[in-house]
Order: C-alpha cells, then sequence, then structure tokens
C-alpha cells in the first residue's frame, strides 16, 4: 500500500475567555508499506481550511468566560481526498463535554453548574451502586464505546448481546486516514475497518469514528428507584481482563420521583457482566457531547449516538 | 523566551518504520503560549545509528509461549535546542514495551532509555515463571528500574530523600543544580517538545539513603506490572524460585544503591536498587 497523508492542525486553549495556548502543526507522511517518511511541510491549503473552522470556535470560547475551553481544527488529505474535523471540549469545574461549534451552547446547558460537581452531590455508596441505571443523553454510547468498540478493536470474542440491540461504527467520511474506502461496522462481531491517526507523525490503527447504538423493538420498563447517568468523565478498556471502568461525572438518585444529584463515582464491571446487564431501550439514538478517544498516544474524537438505555447495577 | 527545537528520529512502532524531520518554535508572549513548525537550517543532521531494528529484531526473539507483545515502541532520535542564546543538542534513545502472559491476565512494563536490554530479558524470564497474585513480603528489594519508576512519586514523601542531579541543560537551557528535592517551586524545568508550555519540575532524579547495604536475600521486584501509583506498586517478584504479582505500598526505605542508569519515568531518574520496608497491602 502506497500513498501521501498530509495534515494541518490548529489546537487553543482558552480560560475564563481569554486565549492561553496556541499551537499550529502541519506535516505530511510519505507510506510505502510498513515504512513511512514523515516532514513537518507547510500545506496553505490545509492550513487556511484548518483555520478557517477556528474563529466560530472562538466566539463560543470567548463567551464561556467560567469555563476552559479547547479548540481543535485539522484538515487532512489522503492522496487526492480532503477531509475536516473539528471540536470544542467545555470543562466546567471539571466536568466536560467535546462538541461542535453548532451544538455547543446548547450542549452546555447539560454541564450541571449547581452544587459543585467537583464537591457537591451526595456520595454513590452502598445502596446507591445497587440500583438499575437509566442511561440518559446518549451515554449508553460512552458504555458500548467501551464494552463494544474497544473490545472489538482487540479482536475479542463475540458475546450474547441483547438481538433487540445493533451496536455499529458508521464512519462519516468516504476514504479513511490510509486511503480505504470506510464502511459500516457491527461493533459486536467485527473489528472497526477504519484506519485513523491523530498526527503526520503516528501510525495509523484501526479505530471507531461514529458509534451509533439503536433499538429495535427493545423491552422498556423504567425503574422508579434507580440511578440516571447524564455525563461521563471518562472511560477505559482493560483488554487482558476486559474490565470496564467509567468514571461517573454527573448523575442522580431517584426516589419517589425525587432526584438528588450524586457525586462522581467510579463504575468498574467485566465486559460479560455488561452484556448480560443490559434490560432495554426507548427512542432514537442521542447525540452524546462527545468522545475524546486516547489509545495508543493518539486522541481521535468519536461520535456517540444512543437511546435511552437501562442496565442493571453495575 | 523563543525556543527553537530541530531533530529527527526513527520510530519503531506496531510494525511500521517511522523516519521523521521536524524544526519548530515555541513563544511565550506574556500569559500566552505559542507553537508552530518553523523553517529548518539547511546544515544536514548527524546519521541515526540505526541500531532501533537490532532492538525490535531481539525483543521479538525473547517473547514466546504463552507471551506476547502488547506494545513495544523503540526510537532513536538527534535534536538541536535552542532557548534565546543558548545551544545544546542531544541524542535520545527509548524503549517502551509492554509484554502480556496470555493465560494470567498479566503483563509487564519496561521503559528504557538506551538499547541494553537486560531488564527486559529478565521481565520475561520472571513472566513466564508467573503464578497466582500473593500478599506482598514484609520487607522487598526493588530492582533499578523498579525503583526509577517509583522516585517521581516520592518526592516531598518521607519515604526517602530525593535529589536533583546536575546536568548542563534544562528545558530552557539553564543549568540543572544538584540539590535535595522536597518541595515546590522547583529551581528547573521539563520540555519534552516544542508543542509544550515547560514546565516546571525536579529533573535527573536520584533516592539516597543513609545505607547501601542491600540485603540480597529479601524478595526481588524485577518489573512493574502496572503503572506507578502515588507510592503504590504493581510488580512482579521473584522469591526463592517463586514469581508472583503483588500490590504494595512503600512505607520507607532503609537502603539504596543508584546506578548510573537513566530511566526515562517523568524528567528522568536514575535507577535505584532499593531496600524497602513496612510494606502494606494495596486496599
Amino acid at each position: 500500500m502506497e500513498y501521501l497523508f498530509s495534515i494541518a492542525s490548529r489546537d487553543e486553549l482558552w480560560s475564563g475567555g481569554a486565549l492561553v495556548e496556541s499551537r499550529t502543526s502541519h506535516g505530511e507522511m510519505q507510506c510505502r508499506g510498513r515504512e513511512i517518511d514523515a516532514i513537518d511541510r507547510r500545506d496553505e491549503r490545509l492550513l487556511e481550511r484548518a483555520e478557517s473552522a477556528m474563529e466560530p470556535m472562538r466566539r463560543i470560547a470567548r463567551e464561556l468566560v467560567h469555563a476552559r475551553v479547547r479548540l481543535v481544527s485539522s484538515a487532512r488529505r489522503v492522496n487526492e481526498i480532503e477531509r475536516d474535523e473539528s471540536a470544542i471540549t467545555i470543562a466546567i469545574e471539571g466536568v466536560s463535554i467535546v462538541t461542535g461549534a453548532d451544538n455547543a451552547l446548547h450542549d452546555v446547558a447539560l454541564l450541571p453548574t449547581s452544587p459543585s460537581p467537583r464537591n457537591g452531590g451526595r456520595w454513590a455508596r452502598g445502596e446507591g451502586l445497587r440500583l438499575p441505571i437509566l442511561w440518559q443523553n446518549g451515554s449508553a454510547s460512552v458504555l458500548l464505546h467501551e464494552a463494544a468498540g474497544h473490545a472489538a478493536e482487540h479482536g475479542h470474542e463475540e458475546l450474547q448481546w441483547p438481538e433487540w440491540l445493533t451496536v455499529h461504527d458508521e464512519p462519516d467520511f468516504a476514504i479513511d486516514d490510509e486511503g480505504q474506502a470506510t464502511s459500516v461496522t457491527d461493533l459486536k462481531r467485527e473489528t472497526p475497518k477504519t484506519h485513523r491517526r491523530e498526527s503526520f507523525t503516528d501510525v495509523a490503527l484501526p479505530r471507531m469514528t461514529t458509534l451509533i447504538a439503536r433499538q429495535h423493538g427493545a423491552p422498556w420498563q423504567l425503574p422508579e428507584e434507580r440511578i440516571d447517568i447524564h455525563l461521563i468523565a471518562g472511560g477505559a478498556y482493560e483488554p487482558l481482563t476486559q474490565m470496564v471502568t467509567l468514571s461517573i461525572a454527573f448523575a442522580s438518585i431517584v426516589r419517589g420521583g425525587v432526584a438528588e444529584r450524586l457525586a462522581p463515582f467510579q463504575l468498574r464491571a467485566p465486559r460479560r457482566r455488561i452484556v448480560a446487564a443490559i434490560r432495554g431501550a426507548a427512542g432514537e439514538p442521542l447525540r452524546y457531547p462527545g468522545v475524546i478517544c486516547s489509545r495508543e498516544g493518539q486522541e481521535v474524537l468519536v461520535g456517540s449516538r444512543a437511546p435511552l438505555m437501562i442496565t442493571e447495577p453495575l | 523566551m523563543i525556543y527553537r527545537k530541530r531533530g529527527h528520529v526513527v520510530r519503531y512502532e506496531h510494525g511500521h518504520v517511522v523516519r521523521c524531520v521536524e524544526s519548530g518554535e515555541a513563544v511565550e508572549d506574556g500569559s500566552v503560549f505559542w507553537s508552530r513548525p518553523s523553517p529548518s537550517p539547511l546544515a544536514p543532521l548527524p546519521a541515526l545509528r540505526g541500531e532501533g531494528d537490532d532492538v525490535v529484531a531481539a525483543i521479538e526473539a525473547m517473547v514466546r509461549g504463552p507471551l506476547f507483545i502488547e506494545r513495544m515502541i523503540v526510537s532513536e532520535g538527534y535534536a538541536q535546542h535552542e532557548c534565546d542564546d543558548i545551544c545544546w543538542s542531544e541524542t535520545t534513545r527509548r524503549v517502551h514495551v509492554a509484554i502480556a502472559h496470555r493465560e494470567r491476565a498479566l503483563r509487564v512494563i519496561i521503559d528504557l532509555a538506551d538499547f541494553v536490554l537486560d531488564d527486559v530479558t529478565r521481565a520475561v524470564e520472571a513472566l513466564l515463571l508467573a503464578g497466582a497474585e500473593r500478599e506482598a513480603p514484609p520487607r522487598i528489594r526493588l530492582a533499578a528500574n523498579v525503583g526509577a519508576a517509583l522516585l517521581p512519586s516520592l518526592i516531598g514523601t518521607d519515604v526517602v530523600d530525593i535529589w536533583q542531579s546536575a546536568a548542563d541543560h534544562d528545558g530552557n537551557g539553564q543549568r540543572v543544580l544538584e540539590q535535595r528535592i522536597a518541595t515546590p517551586p522547583w529551581p528547573n524545568v521539563f520540555r519534552p517538545s516544542y508543542r509544550f508550555r515547560p514546565v516546571r519540575m525536579p529533573l535527573h532524579l536520584r533516592a539516597s539513603a543513609r545505607s547501601n547495604e542491600i540485603d540480597r536475600e529479601l524478595p526481588l521486584a524485577v518489573a512493574l506490572t502496572a503503572p506507578v501509583a502515588g507510592n503504590v506498586l504493581h510488580a512482579l517478584c521473584v522469591s526463592e524460585g517463586a514469581v508472583y504479582p503483588a500490590s504494595f505500598a512503600i512505607e520507607r526505605v532503609e537502603a539504596v544503591n543508584v546506578t548510573p542508569r537513566w530511566y526515562p519515568y517523568a524528567a528522568g531518574a536514575f535507577g535505584a536498587e532499593m531496600m524497602c520496608t513496612r510494606i502494606t497491602p494495596d486496599r
């Protein structure tokens, strides 16, 4: 396989409505089989494309004076095919979302403001953690990103997922970072086929692009007592033990129709247990505001959508 | 302040060989940090010795049977630095390898700043014989590579004295002064890339204890099985023919033998063979 990959990217960090860090990066790699020659060559066209996506995001960063905001924009070309990526990460008091310029102001409303997400809320211990879980805002996509997506990247064995649930990787671009045509992957059964890289010095790896979970006639019974999960700070999949760990940033305990904020907590369960715990789902896939997936030191944005989903306690 | 870096690196990763040439600059302009590629001078860079592929082949030859390489990154590079009017250069070698046991759900992680593979050989031999997890013994030795990994977490604790070792240049080109390190502000800065704002932190760490007499009969932790977390180690231990993973917190270091070998943990740490006591199980 032989191809030329070029990229230009802009990356800015804003705090309190002011710019604090600004990075420009560009370069190209000539790939011949397993040999890669990379150099930081400047490509004006790609740089202009990357820069053009920044100004709308800067306007948002200037407005968010209580937030820490990271703006990332890149434009890349493989052989003659070009495409762009951009994302805004907005963090307020340690809880963050990843979104785009079009959805930023809508999504930022999901961030809890009171009580303080760092210090407030009741600690989730004992009985609280033994309640069923309602995965709101498309957050089930993060659970499935770890339990299905990363397991698929590692080629781990197929499990008995509910038949009503599909979990697909659905690239929204035609050509991947190795110049190959992209296609939909069933993450319950297959390794993602799309190769992605963060920069011109990175080896492309099979990575998720947009995870979309759908329910097809799933059972649905909302438990009166439950934990509602709204936002997730991060997740991890340990390939040796197939253990999934999620850091829950924003959740509530619901009893008697009353919701009480929980302090941040961690969920940890084997993949097999998670699959067995999935009980039901409802509605169309909801866009979860953001997954920046880090693997092998390369950060890539992964789109994430899932319906409301219920699991047994994890 | 303007910092410039120019260099090249050969990296072996996931079965690929990546040869990369880059030059860039970083500017701190009041409260804003800027970084961007900058045109490289025309003078050629010195050739690299090109021994990385031998290292890759040697590690691949070691790993057999129930073991497999989860991740291996080997690199060799040369860089020229300039910060205001100070110029310096360096050559770097790095090995990062994670080797796992298919049947034991266990991995060893080794990081090196040279191409001497004895730490890898010892870890592979131990991993092949690894049994079930055990409680750590009350006293234990840490191999120099394991001790080095622990040093950044021990700064400011009463577990052992930590010193910054002298060197010619920090990330701003300033001299790195020999001194005991306990509390910030740290005197020097670390700059792993021109793309990142320099960070004040201690460099080239070295442990110091009253004694260097180490009881060679004690069980020996030969390799990390997970990254260090605070003073808690997850390590593969060897004791009278038995090999087992254990998790333990280091409460005190009784004796240290500092080795001249430098490891790429945080902003660098010298090998520290340690005899440790008052081990408590990690809970």
